[in-house]
């Protein structure tokens, strides 16, 4: 049988992604056995040595780093991914329930940045070195220069404390809801699917100061980079000749000049879903959002090194997943990328 | 701060025969020409530096100093409020302000140093070395940086120290990559081939004609990092990972600040962090600034 | 004939504003074409030919500053600033082929896509297909070939049909040709030259045929306008101007031109076209020029009636003579 060239790149893709991912999976539990304070001391910080020195041998915290990360793997590989010492549950049940969480924000979140980002580059690149431009550009690094958690605060105090537009950032949905019945783990999306439309207008309200915070994250490197390569691809020739033929401006502008501008777009775009992941982080704690961010820092604060660990990998490999579709995605932009002409 | 007004200063003395060097009337007329932004950027900076080199000297309380006062709304005697133990706002941001501009500017300075060294040797050797360190920086890279920055500053143990040493640590991936592509880039130069041919050594031609080429895009990375890294140092702060209380610090006093919000305290949180967010908007006004005016491209159009 | 002119540029004037400093890149440009005429407009790169022409369909870069000059086509007038303006007449007979064609097909779609989408808002999907077919023979393509294929699948000369298909779908009694022979090989480039002259023949095509070449203009041309540093040198009718060339400028250009049937030593031009000082009113040729003398400094020298033709050049006038 004959395998299609895009399936045998796809899967060589995949293949050294999976060494990559082994190899991150050995620096982020290294990295995770660094962290100082004893799991079992933090917990029980009134226990005698003896009671600690069990503990840790039941726990296989005695064990030399490769044997415990032997461990780890094999319990990576069961699906577990280890066991938090916090929820005392396997890593891999806490992430289920948190993964959507972080999805569904993450993905408004992005939505909304790159509704906003490309427009907003568009338009300084049609406008280059006029007064629009400027003002964009001034708009672009304020957006770029306010600190999200300090930005969710000021929201958070305005439009909720002060004007009441939001409901209590208390998550996902607030107490007198209860979640939808699982579709896609979007409550948003669940909630239509099921036809509560009172939980997922509940869970939209909720979403709106994260998925702000989160998406204006992405509009600066958009728009930035959306200036930059529509400013190039619009002096182009085919985008002169497409006038010249009296194309209209919104097929010249829109077909021709953007997609000329979209392979370093959409690399861009990869790399921002990187920083949307990391971002989450923060913008999760600031809002008590139940997600995987959260559940990272509060396993780096408290040595839990099992989520830790599984939490670097997981993000790691949403980035290379992110990375293949987008070499992926080069080819169905550009038909000389495709027929191997390169760029 | 002594090490990196050092670095620069050697920077600029560094001979470069081989590419005109403008004198710096002419940078500051070639780069921040017919742009007031850049040059706003760069007067707010020198604002913000005054202030925070200024700091001790224009506290108008003493910043760790607790009084029976707490939560008083911005005043005369208090103009940005005062904090839960009735510590002076105004003064605690002055303070805060220094010590985020040293740890981001020596972290960032460290970074700059080593990143480039590194670069440097890759680009010019090549080969297995190269190869190594490039992907060990591409895996580096791949990493949630500000959940690896936690663990890196946890393990070495939380200080204003640790937060150096990681800022340096995450940052030196980007000046490596930086450095040697512009490296790779001159290194076969027709000046450069010819200085070889007439015998330079090849340490002599990394300093006089490769170094001095990399200046530019060193200037413009670096001021968009430091925004950043101030910005992440805050980060680290805010969530309880950096520098601790009660070292007055941004980011510490915005997370202070939100457990207030409840009782409208707002002052506590907002003016902390409207300062940090003029210092990161003036960075990245001057980065872009920088960005634009040193593109070699302008000079064709 | 008192036939009136299809198309006509009267005193364009375009400025370049450069590091502060303004300059005229552009200066009292005239040209006129009528119905089925091949016009050449001949002059060194940087000569402003091309601008002229981008700017006479609004196509000039924002950047530039058109400060005068009025254009008329097919009755209409428009002052030369008003881009939009001008930029209608690209749907309504103006249309413009470039010098480097793969460039200027859009790489994302395939060459009969290209030609369709011209078509589109001028009649209904099924008509399109047959009529695109029709401009693909009367290009000299095979429909059936080239159709599907992307531009980067296709040779330098297919790519100039194509572009000359699309052209030709929006049913133009004016074609606008920047140097469009100059990215192919020389049988090629008489292949192209001699369709051109056919459409202009047989579909009451003008055309303006703008060159750096003055051997290739001379074969295929009724009219020659010559450019140097944004000003009209010499122009008229192509027998006479080839008869007698006046400007020093002109015999500089046919003496670097090489001749089969008179061989003649081969004169390379001097200098660059905007060498001399552009801070006064002079001659803009004087720099370059073996004539020169002091009243070349002096003022711009007015264009004067010579031979039956037009020349610009302090040697022809009534006193001088």
């Amino acid at each position: 049988m004959r395998i299609p060239p895009v399936l045998a790149y796809v899967l060589r893709r995949i293949a050294i992604s999976a060494v990559v991912l082994l190899g991150i999976s050995a620096v982020a539990f290294s990295m995770a056995y660094l962290l100082p304070s004893d799991p079992v001391t933090s917990r029980y910080p009134d226990i005698t040595n003896e009671q600690r020195a069990e503990m840790r041998r039941q726990m296989g915290l005695d064990q030399p780093l490769l044997v415990q990360y032997a461990r780890y793997m094999q319990s990576v590989f069961a699906g577990e991914f280890g066991r938090s010492l916090g929820t005392g549950n396997s890593v891999g049940e806490d992430l289920a329930r948190r993964i959507p969480a972080t999805l569904e924000l993450a993905v408004y979140g992005i939505l909304l940045g790159t509704a906003l980002g490309i427009p907003l580059g568009m338009v300084a690149a049609i406008r280059r070195g006029r007064p629009t431009d400027h003002l964009l550009r001034v708009v672009n690094i304020a957006i770029q220069s306010v600190p999200a958690f300090w930005l969710g605060i000021v929201l958070i105090f305005v439009l909720f404390y002060q004007l009441r537009w939001v409901p209590t950032p208390v998550g996902r949905l607030s107490p007198i809801h209860s979640p939808p019945p699982f579709f896609i783990g979007f409550y948003t999306i669940d909630g239509l699917v099921a036809g509560k439309f009172d939980v997922a207008l509940a869970a939209a309200r909720q979403l709106i100061l994260p998925v702000l915070v989160l998406g204006l994250g992405v509009v600066s490197p958009l728009a930035r980079i959306t200036r930059a390569a529509m400013g190039e691809s619009l002096g182009e020739d085919y985008v002169i000749f497409g006038r010249a033929l009296g194309l209209g401006e919104r097929q010249v502008v829109l077909g021709d000049a953007f997609r000329g501008a979209l392979v370093p777009i959409v690399t861009t775009l990869g790399f921002v879903v990187g920083n949307v992941l990391a971002g989450a982080a923060i913008v999760e704690t600031v809002f008590s959002w139940p997600g995987i961010g959260r559940y990272a820092v509060t396993a780096i604060t408290t040595s839990d090194m099992a989520p830790v660990s599984t939490c670097i990998l997981l993000v790691a490999s949403g980035v290379a997943l992110t990375n293949l579709l987008v070499d992926l995605s080069y080819a169905l932009i550009d038909p000389r990328i495709r027929h191997g002409y390169g760029k | 701060m002594a090490m990196a007004s050092e670095t620069v200063a050697n920077e600029r003395m560094t001979p470069a025969p081989a590419r005109q060097r403008p004198a710096w009337r002419a940078i500051y007329a070639g780069v921040f020409a017919g742009d007031p932004l850049g040059l706003a950027g760069v007067a707010m900076l020198a604002i913000l530096l005054t202030v925070a080199l200024l700091g001790p000297l224009l506290v108008t309380h003493d910043p760790i100093l607790t009084t029976p006062g707490t939560l008083l709304p911005p005043s005369a005697e208090h103009w940005f409020g005062t904090d839960d133990f009735g510590r002076d706002v105004f003064s605690r941001t002055l303070v805060s302000l220094r010590i985020d501009f040293i740890v981001a500017g020596v972290g960032v300075t460290g970074a700059i140093l080593i990143g480039s060294l590194i670069g440097l040797v890759c680009g010019y050797r090549g080969g297995w070395l190269d190869d190594t360190l490039m992907r060990f920086v591409d895996i580096i890279q791949s990493f949630p940086l500000i959940l690896v920055a936690m663990v890196l500053v946890l393990a070495i143990g939380p200080s204003v120290g640790s937060i150096v040493v990681v800022t340096v640590l995450i940052n030196i991936p980007l000046y490596a990559r930086v450095i040697r592509g512009q490296t790779l880039a001159v290194k076969h130069l027709d000046y450069v081939d010819a200085a070889r041919c007439s015998g330079a050594t090849e340490l002599g031609i990394m300093i006089r004609h490769v170094l001095p080429n990399t200046l530019n895009p060193i200037a413009i990375h670096a001021s968009l990092n430091l925004a950043a890294a101030v910005g992440n140092v805050a980060v680290l702060s805010f969530l309880g990972i950096g520098i601790r209380p009660p070292t007055p610090d941004l980011g510490v006093m915005v997370a202070e600040g939100t457990r207030f919000l409840v009782q409208g305290a707002w002052w506590m949180s907002l003016f902390p962090g409207l300062v940090l967010s003029a210092t990161i908007f003036s960075l990245n006004l001057l980065g872009d600034a920088l960005e634009s005016g040193l593109d070699p491209r302008r000079q064709e159009r | 004939m008192s036939d009136p002119a299809l198309f006509e540029i009267r005193d364009l004037t375009i400025e370049s504003v450069r590091e502060g400093s303004r300059r005229r890149i552009v200066e009292g440009m005239s040209l006129s074409v009528r119905h089925g005429e091949i016009v050449g407009l001949v002059g060194e790169s940087g000569s402003g030919k091309s601008i002229s022409m981008m700017a006479s369909v609004g196509l000039a870069a924002a950047s530039l500053d058109i400060t005068a000059g009025e254009i008329a086509f097919a009755g209409r007038r428009f002052a030369a600033s008003d881009r939009e303006g001008l930029r209608s007449n690209l749907s309504h007979g103006v249309s413009l082929l470039f010098q480097n064609a793969k460039g200027a097909l859009s790489p994302f779609l395939t060459a009969g896509a290209q030609v369709d989408r011209v078509l589109a808002g001028r009649m209904p999907k099924a008509a399109r297909r047959r009529e695109a077919a029709e401009l693909f023979r009367v290009c000299g393509l095979n429909h059936a070939d080239l159709a599907d294929k992307y531009p980067h699948q296709i040779s330098g000369g297919q790519a100039q049909r194509v572009a000359m298909a699309c052209a030709l779908a929006t049913e133009p009694r004016l074609l606008i040709a920047d140097e469009p022979t100059t990215a192919l090989d020389v049988t090629t480039e008489r292949e192209l030259l001699r369709f051109l002259a056919r459409l202009c023949r047989e579909r009451d095509l003008a055309i303006v045929l703008i060159a750096h070449n003055l051997s290739l203009v001379a074969e295929y041309c009724s009219g020659l306008t010559i450019l140097h540093a944004g000003q009209i040198v010499e122009r008229g009718p192509l027998a006479s101007v080839f008869a007698e060339p006046l400007h020093p400028y002109t015999r500089g250009l046919i003496a670097a031109v090489p001749d089969v049937d008179e061989p003649h030593e081969l004169v390379p031009l001097a200098g660059s076209v905007w060498g001399g000082r552009n801070d006064i009113e002079r001659c803009r040729f004087s720099h370059r020029c073996a004539f020169a003398r002091p009243d070349c400094e002096a003022a711009v020298p007015p264009l004067l009636e010579r031979a039956g033709h037009e020349v610009r050049c302090v040697l022809y006038r009534e006193d001088a003579a």
